[in-house]
């Protein structure tokens, strides 16, 4: 039962500001994703929660006590690291015994956690292999139970799946969620992955140039984006540049209700907001290409002016490279000074 | 061509590659090596032919002076062994950990007699903390005048030793420290270990291989090391390398010479059986 608080935590490598002072609360029992791309701070961010970076400035409460000076050894957190950073000369019971012998534990006791955790991972005949004898997959697996068996505050997981291929990071995207669910772990997970952190994540703490562009719910953060950059990052967007003039814009051959002051926007419209509507030779879009994702297909289209549109919609929709279509936007943002200023939301 | 006659031929070019060095090394070490081991023990006899003969064995085994001496290399080579690794581990760590300037100029100041002539350490040591030398008019100077130079005792090759032998020392050990990554350590610190700990529990076992790499070229350099302490002048006793010049040139006894080789060589070879198992075993490791 723990909750994670930031205040003002900044961090400065020389003249470089790597995070700017941010403040975020992480509520028990919680998973929540730093998402953003490289060089965002995210792993910066991460790295000051679990004690391996000391922050220029600011606190890191958990449940109430700072521990932002405290070295990692004394920390109530545990972190699994992107290449799993096993210790090769141990046995799996080893690695995930290691920090309960570091705590006097008796060996009874050592040998009965260990196996516990290592089945929590379905890993219980493998207690006796070393790291070298393992999958990518398997050892990833060891790191989680590594942590697991200490019975951590805050799991710390930092890009844990990334040298993993897709099908098992989906499998094992879903076996992390379901062990957190369980045992009700506040957990903070690193990713560059819109797809692993939208699937993943109660709340998604966007990253960009060591500031916190937004935090919301997987939903929040698709359907609201706040500014451009969570725009154009989660997900496909189309964004387009337009001069709105007297309350209304118009891009790709669609004019925008835009009621805000004349001047230079961007409109941001997801591809599955857009319905293409049969029209005749020359008026509208031309569809230039379709690729088939088996469930949808996704569709460019360049309208007139030369803006192009992407689209997405049901594999049964009949569409025809070539063919003339009239673009129809059911949800559309209107951006301006890198803020969301207008939204059409049916729903 | 079939796989298996293009296998059979590839097989055969790459013996004919490695033929002329390892023609070359049987012609020029092992036959005359092995002839020199023969020659210890099969002796001729006073009416014409051979016999089997262990008596330069006995001899040496039973003549203290001998045994001093191979007690006394032994010593020098234990104890110089354990000093470069103490002495070396810690630059190697700090030079592993740590990034700058002034780990950069330790390293070059490490490596620097990897660039020396041997001879020129020799030289080097005996004007330093020779009598007379460098160190004794300093603390003269400071107003020390019992300084005794140790260049004539044990500890004089063991001093030149460790001047010659760390370059290589702390290559290996940087090189087996590489392989260690950042985040192994900080694992291992996330679960509760300090620094001692992390040294002894972790950096230590995952370094042992370059350890054996280390202890058995250093072994090997050492115990048949014949130019530090010839050079640095004569003791009594004496390591085997001198022993061995002094026995064949000035007493001129080639077969107590080559007997004192031969127990040298298969002592050796001890450490050189534990450095190719070591090789030897490290990549099937890293196969599983």
């Amino acid at each position: 039962m723990s909750t994670l608080e930031l205040e003002n935590v900044s961090k400065q490598f020389g003249a470089v500001s790597a995070l700017e002072p941010l403040a975020l609360r992480i509520a028990d029992g919680e998973l929540v994703c730093l998402l953003g791309p490289s060089g965002s701070g995210k792993s910066t961010l991460l790295r000051i929660i679990g004690g391996f970076e000391m922050p220029s400035g600011g606190k890191v409460l958990i449940d109430g006590a700072d521990v932002a000076r405290t070295p990692p050894e004394k920390r109530p957190t545990a972190m699994v690291f992107q290449s799993h950073a096993l210790w090769s000369h141990m046995t799996v019971e080893g690695n995930v015994g290691f920090g309960l012998k570091l705590r006097g534990m008796k060996k009874p006791d050592i040998t009965a956690k260990v196996g516990a955790a290592l089945n929590m991972v379905g890993l219980g005949d493998y207690g006796t292999r070393h790291p070298a004898q393992l999958s990518g997959g398997q050892r990833q697996r060891v790191a989680i139970a590594r942590c697991l068996v200490l019975e951590p505050k805050i799991l710390l997981m930092d890009e844990p799946f990334a040298s993993l291929d897709q099908h098992l990071r989906d499998r094992l995207r879903e076996e992390v969620r379901q062990i957190q669910k369980k045992l009700g772990i506040t957990t903070v997970f690193v990713t560059h992955g819109q797809d692993e952190a939208l699937s993943i994540a109660d709340r998604i703490v966007v990253m960009s140039m060591g500031r916190i562009e937004q935090v919301g719910t997987p939903a929040e953060i698709y359907t609201h984006p706040e500014t451009p950059f969570v725009a154009g990052f989660i997900g496909d967007m189309n964004m387009m540049k337009a001069t709105v003039q007297n309350g209304a814009a118009s891009t790709g051959g669609i004019r925008f209700e835009a009621p805000i002051a004349d001047g230079e926007a961007l409109i941001a419209v997801r591809p599955e907001d857009v319905t293409l509507i049969p029209s005749q030779d020359g008026e509208g879009a031309r569809v230039r290409r379709i690729v088939n994702y088996g469930a949808v297909l996704k569709i460019e289209a360049e309208a007139a002016d030369g803006a192009v549109w992407k689209v997405q919609t049901l594999k049964d929709v009949p569409v025809t490279e070539g063919a003339y279509y009239r673009p129809a936007v059911s949800r559309h943002i209107i951006f301006r000074d890198d803020r969301a200023v207008h939204r059409v939301d049916p729903s | 061509m079939s796989a298996t006659a293009m296998s059979l031929r590839n097989g055969w070019r790459g013996l004919a590659f490695i033929a002329i060095p390892v023609t070359a090394i049987a012609i020029f070490l092992f036959y005359p090596a092995a002839l020199s081991i023969i020659g210890t023990l099969v002796r001729p006899k006073d009416g014409g032919g051979y016999t089997f003969s262990l008596q330069s064995y006995v001899f040496f085994f039973t003549d203290s002076y001998s045994l001093t001496n191979l007690g006394r290399t032994l010593w020098t080579t234990v104890v110089t062994l354990i000093l470069l690794v103490a002495v070396n581990l810690p630059i190697a760590l700090y030079m592993r950990f740590t990034k700058g300037t002034l780990a950069t100029v330790i390293q070059a100041l490490a490596l620097f007699p990897m660039f020396v002539p041997g001879i020129i350490i020799c030289y080097a040591l005996i004007r330093y903390m020779g009598p007379n030398g460098w160190l004794q008019s300093l603390l003269n100077l400071v107003g020390f005048h019992h300084y005794a130079s140790p260049h004539l005792t044990p500890w004089g090759p063991v001093i030149g030793l460790i001047w010659d032998g760390m370059p290589l020392t702390l290559l290996i050990l940087i090189s087996g420290l590489s392989n260690i990554s950042d985040a192994s350590i900080e694992a291992a610190r996330d679960v509760g270990a300090g620094r001692l700990r992390i040294l002894v529990s972790i950096i230590t076992p995952e370094i042992t291989h370059s350890l054996l790499i280390v202890s058995a070229l250093n072994f090997l350099g050492i115990f048949g090391q014949a130019l530090m302490p010839f050079m640095l002048g004569p003791t009594n006793p004496e390591m085997m390398g001198p022993f061995m010049l002094r026995t064949f040139a000035s007493v001129r006894d080639p077969l107590q010479a080559s007997t004192q080789a031969t127990i040298t060589f298969l002592i050796c070879s001890l450490a050189g059986v534990a450095y190719v198992r070591s090789l030897a075993r490290r990549p099937q490791e890293d196969r599983k």
